[in-house]
């Protein structure tokens, strides 16, 4: 049902045609020849010479590296992405809630997305090494030192990363989306008596949900973005708690193991397509009307 | 009431202080000398050491010496800044071109198979770089482009990223304006020019600025697809210069900033996707 | 805010600015033609290594006066033919050491090349007839008042038969050369007639028939006139080409200078700045790396001739000659990639651009400098190439993973290309597989255990070596004098100044055992980190500030190259440790090792044998190398290894490995032979083939492992986590590393 066709004025589509040509055009040579060579690759051996079929994907699916790091990355996904999208809600509201002052606050916690990435790797390793400052405290205080980058600690370190990033700008996409809730509602609730919470579960919430796919598109899109740090700071082969995709791709790259790379891009290619396209068309609401 | 304020602003302190920490821990690095900064976070990085990393509140030895060093004794400096802003402007510039129809296409016109399509572009977007380095690396040499800016400049062009940003832009864009202009018998094309952009101004200066930061930052491209170092932008080449040295690290991460920080202090408003509660939505 | 507005604009436009002031373009221009080179060696006897090369009116002429026979070679058609001819006038017992220049006008003027006080006549004229004046030139031998003695750096003709001696003063005392730097430039008239003494800094001279120029040391060039006025100045554009060791300095008739070393000639136009590069010396003989130049002459502007001492005996000749026609730009290209500089692919890449003129042979180098990026940064932008199809044609693959390159087919077979007879079955049976071979070493070394015939029979395994070095001493840091022998009661068992020599070595033997391929051998794993921590506590290694690392160089082998001496060798050779164990590279240091330091014969009392790791026979591939199956010039890139591993190639002694072809080891072996037969001793020489009879197991294991198990040793060994601990941390590590080959 959701992919009945729309059907528009007449030369509508014709418009779109062109409106979309450039980009398209871009993209084909860009994204989708390049996405197709890939697929090709899947299904040949390294220099792309002899087919060798299923063969990449039967092993790829095999692997136990592949295995752990598509886990990793699904469990960073479920814990990351609601993680981010509450903490910035709840700042969202805070900073609301202290208008008009709360417009500093907005800048603050906006830079955060603009520091570069290699200053978060020196800050990083300043304050998580088995030396860092952060184990400094902790043996001022008497306690022992953790291994942070070396244990699972790592995982929450990489997600604290992640959400200290990130907050700010899905921050201000919930006050904009915050913004476009007209008064109207809330006061027509009042009158009708109901209460603040009942008032945030019941209109806030639905209202903000096509704010929320663009939140959670966004979320998902930083999170693979978290890999650069996470290879900066930890290497090709970090602790096994934040072992990514990313990783297993680039260390078979170094490896020269192509076949297997692309058929693994595939996979997650895949998968990806699968996550996306049922949340575009739940959260999607302001279009239809 | 005021006391709920006050809560909440201390409350809300703490996230902040992360924040002010970061920038202050890099401010008082910049104006550190490469000693004083061995001496505080050497044990940090060096795998044999004995005692723990440190930061003072302020630096015992306040010297612009770093800065000066990286700003004036490296004629590299300014040449890959150029090749930075001419890379980041550039990829702006064309994305702008041909982002904006095409998200306006997504937006506000109707036609078959726009909802898969717009969930194709998303998917590329979410693709990681690796998936398709080797042949986005072969396509690239094809075309002959490798080792120039236009490896990066191309297809930071059709990037789906701005076209997702100022789709979202467009949504608010109420049809009811559109229907009323074809009405009056504006054509698609005047209809985008006159009204669309104008109303999707705030989405397509929020990718503008998300583009901005994103090619500023840019690594894995550039490192691909750029041999010559002489062809680097800046992102590449501060973490080279800071692996050598730790002072002209804290430095080189806060002038990587600035131009960042200035384009938020100058368009902090237009980062907000939607329109205020006062206007045109009926 | 329209202040915000004019800060942004102001800063993008002062930015805008700065980037503009900086940005910079260097325009190269390309000179059409080239050099071509000819040897010209005369026939029959080989010359000797103080030959001199000399520039007569007639043609050249070089005198060997060093040969049992002396002898005089000319030639008046530019080496074609050479006319023997006997050096009459040479006269051993008075003449010694001679320095020789042709004068303008045919005869020969020859110095002694040390003048003391006591010497009568140093110096005389040989006419063309053949009569010999002796000249008193008193200047000079003035400056020998006080004891000192003189040498004779330079000796330049000047007008039609003046000539220019430029003396240094020095004293030698107990071994030890002092000199006086403020010495002199004597022009004389053919008859021994002081025109005029110069003050001159250096010897750096060269003249042609109207002028005599002298560059300091700062670059400056004085230009004196036959009658020893100066002519002009030419000043200071020329400091960093002093940089490199001039091997001839040169001038042509229109006042050309030309600086010829190891690394090209430079020509100077008079009077300008411009110095403008005309030979690349790596595409020529004289520019090989094992080379040295040993000095030339200028016909003309078109003609050079070198004299080249390829190795140490001998002197060859090289004519170039300029050939106006012959295109610059190749028309094929070979690219060559290693990740670090090697001494004998530079050899083989010289060979190779003189054996094809027409190609330009591009060596990259890829780990050159600071700015080539991590390991992996290199391997990534290499991958990239190779995957995109524009790779290089022949790869070296040193600390690359190499059977992965083997494995996923990105090699091509190289059975045809280098003859299985020619290497040694221990360095080809390894890389033999069914489907052909696909990687050869050009190199190889080995860990060696040294020390008196005792002691080296009594240690069979690492853990015997731990007990003895835990029951010795320890080592006693000393700063002064590095060569102060210890007394053999204090001598520690052995020595080594940081943490990652020890560990490499001890890698070296044992890697394959701790690491196969189906994962970490646990029990192997604790024992090598056991071994490691013993020794490492016991001499301090671990601690982050180690001792000064003691490097020696020492020059010896077949030819110019200088080779650095493991510094737990040079603890062992100058007596303060009792043994050595370490990486060899060279044949030279094998016999260094096994020779009595006084007598200089093979010593019976010492002795070696390949460290007694894990691994049987282990030894490290050297320049392990491949021809890309994608390669774009397939059969320029099989001609380049099959002189790789070409008798001629293997047979240069250079750093970093041994030849792996027989016919590499005999010929460096006989060479060497011949030089210690030369020297009175016998022609016994270490046995090389013994040793190479023993290999087995080449140690191939990559850097990530083996950093990865370096980072978990220095923790151990500084006490940071259990055993157990260190042992759990490098199997998951190294587990990742196996799953996602799997």
């Amino acid at each position: 049902m959701r992919w009945k066709k729309e059907k528009g004025k007449k030369g509508e589509a014709d418009a779109a045609a062109l409106f979309l040509a450039p980009s398209l055009a871009g993209l084909t040579v860009f994204l989708f020849v390049p996405f197709a060579q890939t697929v090709y690759r899947s299904f040949t051996d390294a220099l792309g010479q002899h087919s060798v079929g299923w063969s990449n994907y039967r092993s790829v699916l095999k692997n136990s590296a592949f295995l752990l790091a598509a886990s990793n990355t699904a469990k960073f996904l479920a814990v990351c992405v609601p993680c981010l999208l509450a903490v910035s809600l709840f700042l969202a509201l805070c900073v609301r809630a202290l208008r008009p002052g709360g417009k500093y606050l907005k800048t603050t916690f906006l830079l955060p997305m603009a520091l570069p990435v290699a200053s978060i790797v020196v800050l990083w390793k300043a304050l998580f090494s088995q030396n860092g400052i952060l184990n400094g405290l902790l043996a001022a205080a008497g306690a022992e030192p953790v291994d942070f980058m070396g244990t699972d600690a790592a995982f929450w370190v990489l997600i604290l990363t992640y959400l200290w990033k990130n907050s700010g700008y899905d921050m201000i996409l919930w006050l904009a989306g915050l913004d476009g809730i007209p008064d109207s509602l809330y006061e027509a609730a009042q009158v009708d008596g109901a209460g603040k919470g009942q008032m945030f579960v019941r209109i806030t919430l639905p209202q903000l949900l096509p704010t929320l796919g663009l939140v959670a598109v966004l979320s998902l899109l930083n999170m693979f973005k978290v890999f650069r740090e996470a290879y900066l700071v930890a290497g090709s082969y970090p602790h096994e708690s934040i072992y990514l995709l990313q990783h297993l791709f680039n260390n078979w790259f170094l490896a020269m193991d192509l076949g297997r790379l692309s058929a693994a891009a595939i996979l997650v290619a895949l998968a990806l397509l699968v996550i996306v396209l049922p949340l575009q068309s739940v959260l999607r609401g302001e279009d239809g009307a | 009431m005021k006391r709920n304020r006050v809560y909440l602003a201390v409350l809300l302190c703490l996230p902040a202080l992360a924040v002010w920490g970061v920038l202050w821990f890099m401010g008082t690095g910049a104006l550190m000398g490469p000693r004083e900064v061995t001496d505080c976070l050497g044990p940090a990085f060096n795998s044999g050491a004995q005692s723990f990393a440190q930061w003072p509140l302020l630096p015992d030895a306040p010297t612009l010496e770093p800065l000066v060093r990286l700003l004036l004794d490296s004629p590299e400096f300014f040449v890959l800044f150029w090749n930075t802003c001419f890379q980041v402007f550039a990829q702006l510039a064309g994305q702008l071109l041909v982002g904006a129809p095409a998200a306006w296409a997504f937006s506000r016109l109707r036609f078959p198979g726009r909802r898969f399509l717009f969930g194709v572009y998303i998917v590329l977007m979410l693709l990681p770089f690796q998936v398709t380095m080797v042949p986005h690396y072969l396509v690239l040499d094809w075309l002959g482009l490798i080792d120039t800016p236009w490896s990066i400049i191309w297809p930071g062009v059709f990037s789906t990223f701005p076209v997702f940003i100022m789709a979202k832009g467009f949504d608010a864009v109420p049809r009811s304006m559109l229907e009323a202009a074809s009405l009056d018998g504006a054509g698609y094309g005047r209809t985008f020019f006159y009204i669309g952009l104008p109303l999707g101004m705030p989405g397509i200066l929020s990718a503008l600025v998300l583009g901005f930061l994103e090619g500023w930052n840019a690594v894995e491209q550039p490192m691909t697809f750029l041999k010559n170092p002489s062809n680097w932008p800046l992102s590449l080449y501060l973490p080279q210069v800071a692996e050598s040295e730790l002072s002209l690290a804290m430095v080189s991460g806060l002038i990587a900033l600035t131009p960042a920080v200035l384009i938020f202090l100058f368009g902090q408003k237009y980062l907000e996707l939607g329109i205020q509660a006062s206007g045109l939505k009926e | 805010m329209t202040w915000k507005r004019r800060l942004a604009a102001l800063t993008l436009a002062v930015t805008m600015l700065f980037t503009a002031c900086g940005a910079q373009q260097e325009t190269q221009t390309q000179a059409q033609g080239r050099f071509v080179e000819t040897q010209i060696t005369p026939p029959d006897e080989p010359l000797s290594a103080y030959a001199e090369l000399l520039k007569t009116p007639d043609g050249i002429a070089i005198i060997d006066w060093l040969q049992p026979t002396p002898v005089r070679w000319d030639s008046s058609d530019l080496g074609e033919t050479w006319r023997k001819s006997e050096l009459s006038w040479y006269d051993a017992q008075s003449m010694d050491t001679l320095k020789i220049a042709a004068l303008w006008d045919g005869s020969l003027l020859a110095v002694k090349s040390t003048i003391t006080a006591s010497d009568d006549a140093f110096a005389w004229r040989i006419q063309t007839d053949g009569t010999v004046t002796p000249l008193a030139l008193e200047a000079l031998k003035a400056e020998t008042a006080d004891g000192k003695s003189v040498s004779t750096s330079s000796i330049q003709p000047i007008g039609t038969d003046r000539f220019a001696v430029f003396g240094s003063r020095f004293t030698m005392q107990n071994g030890v050369y002092s000199s006086d730097r403020n010495t002199g430039l004597f022009l004389y008239d053919a008859k021994g007639t002081l025109i005029r003494e110069i003050t001159c800094q250096s010897a750096m001279m060269t003249s042609n028939k109207t002028h005599l120029f002298c560059m300091d040391d700062n670059g400056v060039c004085t230009v004196y006139d036959e009658d020893g006025n100066i002519v002009s100045s030419l000043g200071g554009t020329y400091e960093n080409l002093l940089e490199t060791e001039i091997g001839a300095f040169l001038a042509d008739e229109n006042d050309t200078l030309y600086l010829c070393s190891g690394q090209g000639v430079k020509r100077l136009n008079p009077g300008g700045s411009l110095q403008e590069l005309v030979m690349n010396g790596e595409k020529y003989s004289y520019g090989m790396p094992t080379s040295y130049f040993a000095g030339g002459i200028l016909m003309d502007e078109n003609c050079l001739v070198f004299a080249v001492q390829e190795n140490s005996e001998h002197l060859s000749v090289y004519r170039y000659d300029w050939d106006a026609q012959a295109p610059t730009v190749s028309v094929k290209t070979l690219r060559v990639w290693s990740l670090d500089d090697s001494d004998l692919l530079r050899v083989a890449v010289n060979r190779m651009r003189i054996a094809y003129p027409d190609v330009d042979v591009q060596l990259e180098i890829a780990r050159a400098d600071q700015t080539s990026g991590t390991l992996e940064d290199i391997v990534r932008t290499l991958n990239t190439q190779i995957a995109a199809g524009s790779g290089p044609d022949v790869l070296i693959l040193d600390k690359l993973s190499a059977q992965n390159f083997a494995e996923n087919g990105l090699l091509a077979d190289l059975t045809e290309v280098v003859d299985a007879d020619a290497l040694y079955p221990a360095f080809l049976q390894p890389f033999q597989t069914e489907k052909g071979i696909f990687l050869l070493p050009a190199q190889f070394r080995v860990e060696l255990l040294a020390g008196s015939a005792e002691e080296v029979s009594a240690v069979d395994s690492l853990q015997s070596l731990s007990d003895l070095v835990a029951q010795g001493p320890g080592m006693t840091l000393s700063d002064s004098n590095a060569e102060e022998t210890i007394p053999p009661e204090q001598r520690p068992v052995l020595y080594y100044t940081d943490f990652d020599n020890l560990f490499n070595v001890y890698w070296n033997a044992c890697a394959p055992a701790l690491i196969t391929e189906d994962g970490v051998e646990q029990g192997a794993l604790k024992d090598f980190l056991e071994q490691i921590r013993t020794i490492a506590n016991h001499y301090g290694l671990e601690s982050a500030d180690g001792w000064e690392k003691s490097e020696y160089a020492i020059g010896f082998g077949n030819n110019q190259m200088m080779f650095v001496l493991p510094s737990s060798v040079s603890n062992y050779k100058v007596d303060r440790t009792r043994m050595a164990a370490d990486e060899f590279e060279n044949l030279s240091l094998l016999e260094l090792l096994a020779r009595d330091s006084s007598t200089g014969d093979l010593s019976s009392d010492r002795a070696s044998k390949l460290l007694p790791g894990f691994c049987e026979g282990a030894w490290t591939p050297q320049l392990l190398t491949g021809i890309s199956a994608g390669a774009q010039e397939p059969e320029l890139a099989q001609a380049f290894v099959a002189l790789l591993f070409s008798e001629q190639v293997q047979g240069q002694e250079v750093p970093g490995g041994m030849p792996t072809t027989k016919a590499g080891i005999a010929a460096q072996q006989s060479a060497a032979r011949a030089q210690y037969e030369q020297n009175g001793l016998s022609g016994e020489m270490y046995p090389i083939d013994d040793l190479i009879g023993q290999l087995k197991t080449p140690v191939m294991t990559g850097e990530n492992e083996r950093m990865l198990v370096r980072d978990a040793a220095l923790e151990y060994a500084q006490g940071k986590q259990s055993l157990e601990q260190t042992v759990q941390r490098v199997t998951l590590g190294l587990q990742r590393m196996l799953e996602e080959r799997s």
